[in-house]
């Protein structure tokens, strides 16, 4: 049987479709996936709960221009 | 002669396989392994050296020994490009790829990435990638040799090497513990290891219920695939939302459980029970064993080449006067059972390794020189092999005087047993064949050994249909 970790993932999985978040960034000199990115968000345990929640909550007050959109330019990698 | 007094076997100069990431360069000197740090890698070495896992890591030899080094000009000369400063690497005694490992070495190597980045993450630092190819070994142990992959970790960032890691370590490992494929050959074939979509195509609907299938596999591959080609910046977006660095440690050790209770899945070979006295009376066996050891002391041997290992017996024998002796043998199995008998003695002098001796590893990658082949990492100053001969001529139709040539051509000594038509064994070969091998005779052996070697010495076993040869290159 899926673990419940697997069975939160899939769910996640679902939502990130349903809400077509989608994500692009590459840093580094591996190209992680955008899609791997956010599957860590879900990997995270208990501690991911709440990243999950405030990320999601800041793209919704992106788009009703509550907040800064988090989408633009690469930031410049620090020194 | 330790390990660290050991030559580099290697040839001089730049190392072609390590360009991937720009902010080092690895150059093969006269006295070492040197890694050219770039201005930015070397502030992230002296991050590194200040922490307490790493001194931990590297007090146990699981991390290459590494000192700095003055940035000469001649190691300048070997690599282009603005370095800050050079740091010197014991050399291991033979590299060896993970194509080239068995099931338990490869899940030894998966644990010790995952407990570096564990320990890394502790102390505010990260690992940039998860490459099998940055652990070596000596013996069975393994030992991570890229001290330039770690970096400091910086909020709101992700494991970036989390697919790389799926990629080369946990698909591969899933792939042999739940289907029974071994996974060497889909290494041998993909540097970059095992895509998530291609993982995802050979898992079936049952295998989901298995731990990990879904969401390192079928998930990671279905999120990739619909997130492909979208110009966000995650990593702000991360960041904003609190991203830490223990959400990663929560993977990390939901993968170190994972992958600490796999098995292979494959049955027990029947080379994996085939012992060493197989096929011998004791006394052949003690013949055998006197005549190897006499061949091995008979000079200073720096590394032995043991071709159709099998459990190891002659390796151990060779290694009682070698510096170092590579194992190598076709059945992933049985070189899986060595592993984890010279692992529990914590041997640091025999590397066991899978491969055929009819299709050694090529050489890989970028204009082929990325990933050498076995016989460019080091040539070996005397090659046992033992009851291998009719198995390359016979079974794979290698004919024998090309196969004597090839063994000339390792450039050492060889201990080589030549197994009549007479013999069982051999005769068991020839059941369902033609017998189109009128060159396989002791005399045309003999004649072949001729051309290339001086025959030290030669000794029947007391079956008369096994000979032995200690054979010295001809040296012009």
């Amino acid at each position: 049987m899926p673990s419940n970790q697997e069975v939160f993932g899939l769910g996640m999985h679902v939502i990130t479709q349903a809400t077509m978040v989608t994500s692009g960034a590459v840093w580094g000199y591996l190209d992680p996936g955008s899609g791997g990115i956010l599957l860590q968000v879900l990997l995270g345990g208990v501690a991911a709960v709440g990243v999950l929640l405030k990320l999601y909550w800041n793209r919704v007050r992106a788009i009703f221009g509550g907040a800064k959109p988090p989408s633009g330019p690469m930031e410049k990698e620090p020194p | 002669m330790s390990a660290a007094e050991r030559e580099p076997v290697a040839p001089q100069g730049l190392d072609p396989g390590s360009f991937r990431d720009r902010g080092s360069r690895v150059v093969t000197g006269a006295k070492g392994i040197y890694r050219l740090l770039g201005e930015r890698a070397a502030e992230e070495w002296k991050a590194l050296s200040a922490t307490k896992f790493y001194e931990r890591f590297r007090s146990a030899e699981q991390v290459v020994a590494t000192q700095e080094a003055d940035l000469s000009p001649s190691l300048r000369s070997h690599a282009g490009g603005p370095w800050k400063a050079a740091l010197r690497h014991e050399a291991v005694p033979f590299v060896s790829y993970p194509y080239e490992w068995s099931f338990s070495m490869l899940r030894r190597a998966a644990l010790l990435q995952l407990e570096l980045l564990d320990a890394a993450l502790v102390e505010g630092m990260t690992l940039k990638d998860a490459s099998p190819f940055n652990v070596q070994w000596i013996g069975a142990r393994p030992v991570f040799i890229d001290v330039a992959s770690f970096e400091r970790w910086r909020p709101g960032e992700a494991w970036t090497a989390y697919r790389q890691f799926c990629q080369l370590y946990l698909y591969p490992l899933l792939l042999d513990a739940y289907k029974g494929v071994a996974f060497q050959p889909w290494l041998k074939g993909s540097l970059e290891g095992i895509d998530p979509a291609d993982f995802s195509r050979l898992m079936s609907w049952r295998d989901l219920m298995r731990p990990g299938v879904l969401v390192h596999g079928v998930l990671q591959a279905r999120m990739s695939a619909c997130h492909a080609g979208s110009e966000r910046n995650v990593r702000r977006e991360l960041r904003d939302a609190g991203f830490g660095s223990e959400l990663i440690r929560a993977n990390v050790r939901r993968l170190l459980r994972l992958i600490q209770r796999l098995t292979p899945r494959r049955a027990a070979s029947a080379w994996s029970d085939y012992t060493s006295q197989h096929g011998y009376a004791a006394s052949e066996l003690a013949q055998k064993e006197q005549f190897v050891r006499r061949a091995v002391m008979a000079r200073p041997r720096r590394l032995v080449w043991d071709l159709g290992c099998n459990r190891g017996f002659f390796s151990r024998v060779a290694a009682e006067a070698a510096d170092y002796v590579v194992a190598v043998d076709a059945d992933q199995a049985t070189v899986d059972l060595l592993f984890g008998e010279l692992e529990r003695e914590s041997h640091g002098r025999i590397l066991p390794l899978v491969g055929d001796m009819a299709d050694l590893s090529p050489a890989r990658g970028w204009r082929g020189r990325e990933r050498k082949s076995l016989w460019d990492r080091g040539r070996p100053d005397l090659t046992l092999a033992l009851a291998l001969v009719h198995h390359l001529v016979i079974r794979a139709n290698i004919p024998l005087g090309e196969l004597v040539e090839w063994l000339a051509s390792l450039e050492g000594d060889v201990v080589v047993e030549f197994v009549t038509k007479d013999d069982p064994k051999v005769r068991a070969l020839l059941r369902n064949k033609d017998d189109q091998y009128a060159d396989y005779s002791r005399e045309q052996f003999e004649a072949h050994l001729a051309r290339w070697f001086r025959i030290a010495a030669r000794e029947e076993l007391g079956s008369r249909t096994r000979i032995l040869y200690h054979a010295e290159l001809n040296r012009r």
